[in-house]
């Protein structure tokens, strides 16, 4: 392995931290797209959970029902989605 | 073998879809109120959501973490992506804001328990990592916000933010939270 496949591979390791965390502009989403291909055996959502095992832990306390009407109005959604 | 909620969502089973709005609906709900302006933003950034949990539940796998990580994955994703639109930070409503506590279903207990191991691991990283995730993760603050909330450069917030992560993920890797009770195996 040279030092430009670890270079690009700790570049597509940190874009996934910074959509994960931040979120990314488009030129970085096309060069995270681009660095992707090049190393198809990287988990492209690690990142993402572990920011949401994060969210999970620092954010959810005291959970909020889901309002009835909004209930129904994505059951109805997803009827046409998943028939 | 028993499948679980969002295999049988990605089954085509409708059924599946009760059980997902009954065991993450307030989940989902919870984080959008706590970073959406409002209520209307808020409905529809759940509605995104669901229809991106929808899309996605094919791809969930249950060896690399639990549903509701999965969901709150796809629900951080639209909320990021609304705000990054607007160019807005994703704003956090105070608790005084938020009504009445949900019923506690089986899986948020889940949850809840999965969190409190989460957080007793958040609290092995190093200060300064673990404020940048939390003001970004929690917070909703963007990066510029954070550096001068905490007076440091841009490119250390950055920093701090990929290694807490990255340091994190090797502690959940090493020690990992069980994918289908939320207890340490």
């Amino acid at each position: 392995m040279n030092d430009s496949w670890r270079e690009n591979r700790r570049r597509l390791r940190n874009l996934l931290a910074d959509r994960a965390i931040f979120g990314l502009e488009v030129e970085e989403s096309a060069e995270l797209d681009g660095l992707s291909e090049a190393f198809p055996d990287m988990d492209l959502e690690m990142m993402d959970r572990v920011a949401a095992i994060c969210h999970l832990a620092l954010g959810i306390a005291t959970p909020e029902p889901l309002p009835a009407v909004l209930r129904e109005q994505i059951r109805a959604a997803s009827r046409n989605m998943l028939e | 073998m028993c499948q679980t909620i969002l295999q049988r969502v990605a089954a085509g089973d409708s059924s599946a879809v009760d059980d997902c709005l009954a065991a993450y609906g307030a989940l989902a709900w919870s984080l959008a109120r706590r970073h959406c302006r409002n209520h209307a933003d808020a409905e529809d950034a759940v509605q995104e959501a669901f229809v991106g949990i929808w899309q996605a539940a094919a791809r969930f796998d249950p060896e690399k973490g639990t549903e509701a990580t999965f969901v709150t994955m796809i629900v951080r994703r639209r909320l990021i992506d609304r705000h990054r639109k607007t160019g807005r930070r994703l704003e956090t409503a105070s608790l005084e804001e938020q009504p009445a506590v949900a019923e506690k279903h089986t899986k948020q207990v889940e949850i809840l328990e999965e969190a409190e191991l989460v957080r007793r691991r958040m609290a092995d990283l190093r200060p300064d990592e673990r404020r940048v995730l939390e003001l970004a993760i929690s917070e909703g603050m963007s990066q510029s916000e954070i550096a001068e909330a905490m007076s440091l450069p841009l490119g250390t917030v950055k920093t701090h933010a990929r290694r807490g992560l990255l340091r994190l993920r090797e502690m959940l890797e090493a020690d990992p939270v069980d994918s289908s009770t939320g207890a340490k195996p």
